[in-house]
């Protein structure tokens, strides 16, 4: 029930969960189309609020980033601490947190909903990719799982929507029955001392943010902390690190050894799983598709495919848009006088904005495209296949992703590397990542190799250049990261470390969702932006109309029946326009105007160029 | 002695991990992942990156890059 009505209690969770387990699949399902990203200073994570209505219940869901663990070690990871924890002014404490944890990794999933245990919130785990868990031989016992760690325990499939009523149920009714997790078994000595930070931390404090004092030997979040509560944290810290030190427990590893002791003693009675075998349908896959030889080969055959689908799937339906806005053309030619406002709406509008809109076949598909490749698990094998290169420049295949995004738009490629944890590596990604051809850029290439490659060139031609176009983005980006990494960004990278998840069928929503928002700004865009420079643009075509002798243009063309008289005047009243003149006062010989103006335009947008160089379905270098 | 470095595990070869030490940091991020003492896993495709099983998961990592070693004793 995603039912936007008055709300009667309102009740804050916070969804966590690792990366790859559906977590954004069900943040979009509970909330609809009713979510906002959150603004928060100095981080670069984005981070999602959204909220739905369930028996007059407003329930509001904060999206926390993917995450392994809840250790903070940069700025982007504490904000999801401090979400988790109520710290942060710009958020309330949540109510409870939601985990959702992998059933077919349970054990490793749990890592993380052992730390919200700590919190002192009540949770409630989901499990998805329940039937990915069945598939390879796992069977979980879900209502002895949720009688050990006593709390609720939901198998959903979001995509499905199966089981969300019961997750919704479940979320409703912790406002009445608190059921609190149980807390992770530690050693006496280590819950002593957890025990002691814990009194220095007073009302803020809660036994996670205890134990991650204790536990984290970098030092970052004692620093935060003490600066953000005004506390004198670090010398009880390392007090009680030398005591447990001194008594042989290796602090590095102490919590992830004891967390998964304890996750094995709940998790065993309730879970049946084969022995770890190297048989599954992903291990088979990636014995191919991450092959050094292999692995390449399939992964140019999958970009080449990718950009030849682009040419080949999008034609016809290039055609159509094509023939759609001649029509509208025709039809306003028809019942508007020949004049000022004709020229406004059939030149100008129609012409900029539907020669703009014609490529939105091509964003559909190239969008389609590379979120399938990221659903279905392929790009962790693209990022670990690139990882040797990537490595070449000074960054690592974490960086591939976000370059590869950029593919499609710049900016979704820079929020991709919040995944980078090295700062200097995911600078040295944002600066490259606009050298990556993105999609504004597609249609001009498309132009290109439509006006000269198609005829007499066989069907896989196109696709070809247009894969070696896009070709010297991917070179050239790397060798400005090399640049980059070898002069102001100096340093060692993080070591690249990444899971690549089990391969699984896209789900279409979360497909379709991607493609839907891309095409809606992009249609905005040309609807707003391009429209209005596409105005701009006509009106210094079009202005002025009389020539200094005292010729009206417009006029003198209606008036002739020969067409090259008519081209002849119109390429005259073209060059003295306001655009005119700016293009020839760049160009040293005066007679290119087209080039010059072409120029002008490109600083607006690289669309507007197209459209101020293309009439009537005939291009930049066949003007008007 | 039988334990080896892990990037000299042959693909498609088991090993029990005996040792994870160097950079603090990544040696926690690689137990928070189950890749510490007495675990067990796979070498899935060898070489400067690696790829890896553990338990469930498959992991790759860039083995000569990191700041850490890990430690292996391989298993039948």
């Amino acid at each position: 029930m995603n039912e936007i009505t008055a709300p009667v209690k309102s009740f804050r969770i916070a969804l966590l969960g690792n990366p790859n387990t559906g977590k954004t699949t069900l943040f979009n399902v509970l909330t609809g189309l009713n979510h906002r990203v959150g603004n928060y200073p100095g981080v670069t994570v984005e981070i999602k609020k959204g909220s739905f209505v369930h028996q007059s219940n407003t329930i509001e869901i904060l999206d926390i980033p993917g995450t392994y663990s809840l250790a903070p070690r940069s700025p982007d990871e504490l904000l999801s601490v401090e979400l988790v924890l109520g710290l942060n002014p710009l958020e309330k404490v949540p109510d409870a947190l939601l985990v959702i944890a992998d059933a077919s990794n349970l054990e490793r999933n749990l890592y993380l909903a052992t730390q919200a245990f700590e919190t002192g919130l009540p949770v409630i785990l989901a499990l998805s990719m329940v039937d990915l868990a069945n598939a390879s031989g796992v069977k979980i016992d879900f209502k002895k799982l949720s009688e050990k760690l006593g709390i609720p325990v939901i198998a959903i499939h979001a995509s499905k929507r199966k089981g969300l009523d019961e997750l919704k149920n479940a979320i409703v009714s912790l406002q009445t029955e608190k059921r609190m997790p149980p807390v992770p078994v530690f050693s006496q000595d280590v819950i002593s001392n957890r025990a002691k930070i814990l009194g220095l931390l007073g009302d803020k404090g809660s036994l996670f943010l205890a134990g991650r004092l204790l536990f984290e030997t970098d030092g970052f979040l004692a620093q935060q902390l003490e600066q953000k509560l005004s506390l004198s944290l670090t010398p009880a810290i390392l007090e009680s690190r030398e005591a447990l030190k001194s008594l042989g427990i290796n602090l590095v590893s102490i919590e992830a050894k004891s967390r998964y002791a304890w996750i094995r003693e709940m998790v065993q009675p309730c879970i049946t799983k084969p022995e770890s075998k190297l048989t599954g349908f992903t291990d088979r896959v990636d014995r191919i598709l991450t092959h050094k030889v292999f692995g390449m080969f399939f992964f140019f055959l999958i970009m080449f495919s990718m950009f030849t689908a682009l040419f080949v799937l999008a034609k016809p339906l290039m055609e159509w848009i094509g023939e759609g806005k001649s029509l509208v053309g025709q039809g306003l030619e028809s019942v508007l006088p020949d004049g000022m406002l004709r020229s406004l709406l059939v030149d100008g509008l129609l012409e900029g904005v539907g020669g703009v809109v014609v490529f939105l076949p091509q964003i559909v598909i190239l969008f389609g495209f590379l979120s399938v490749l990221e659903d279905c698990g392929y790009m962790a094998r693209a990022a670990f296949l690139m990882d040797r290169v990537m490595a070449k420049c000074g960054l690592s295949g974490k960086s591939f992703i976000p370059l590869l995004s950029s593919v499609a738009c710049a900016v979704p490629g820079v929020l991709a590397t919040r995944v980078i944890e090295d700062k200097r590596d995911r600078l040295a990604t944002i600066l490259v990542a606009p050298l990556m051809s993105c999609s504004a850029r597609l249609p001009v290439y498309v132009l290109f190799i439509g006006a000269f490659l198609t005829e007499g060139y066989g069907w896989w031609f196109p696709g070809l250049v247009l894969f070696l176009m896009y070709g010297i983005g991917f070179v050239t980006a790397p060798l400005a990261a090399m640049l980059f990494k070898s002069t102001i960004l100096k340093g060692k990278g993080a070591p690249f470390l990444m899971e690549l998840p089990v391969y699984k069928t896209p789900s279409f929503s979360v497909v379709f969702a991607r493609i839907y928002e891309a095409s809606l700004s992009f249609l905005k865009r040309a609807g707003t932006l391009i429209a209005a420079t596409m105005v701009l643009i006509w009106a210094v075509l079009y202005f002025p109309y009389v020539s200094s002798t005292g010729e009206n243009y417009p006029e003198r063309i209606a008036a002739t029946e020969i067409k090259a008289e008519q081209d002849a005047l119109l390429l005259e009243w073209k060059k003295n326009s306001f655009l005119g003149r700016a293009g020839r006062s760049i160009e040293p010989s005066g007679q290119t105007p087209r080039l010059g103006l072409a120029h002008w335009c490109c600083y607006a947008c690289q669309f507007p160029r197209k459209g101020s160089g293309g009439r009537n379905n005939e291009y930049c270098f066949w003007p008007w | 002695m039988n334990d080896i470095p892990l990037a000299m595990l042959e693909s498609g070869e088991w090993a029990e991990v005996t040792d994870v030490s160097g950079n603090p940091n990544i040696v926690s991020r690689l137990s928070e992942l189950g890749v510490m003492n007495g675990c067990k896993l796979c070498m899935l495709q060898q070489g400067q990156t690696c790829l890896l099983k553990v338990g469930e998961s498959r992991l790759s990592l860039g083995c000569l890059y990191s700041d850490c070693t890990i430690m292996v004793r391989p298993v039948v």
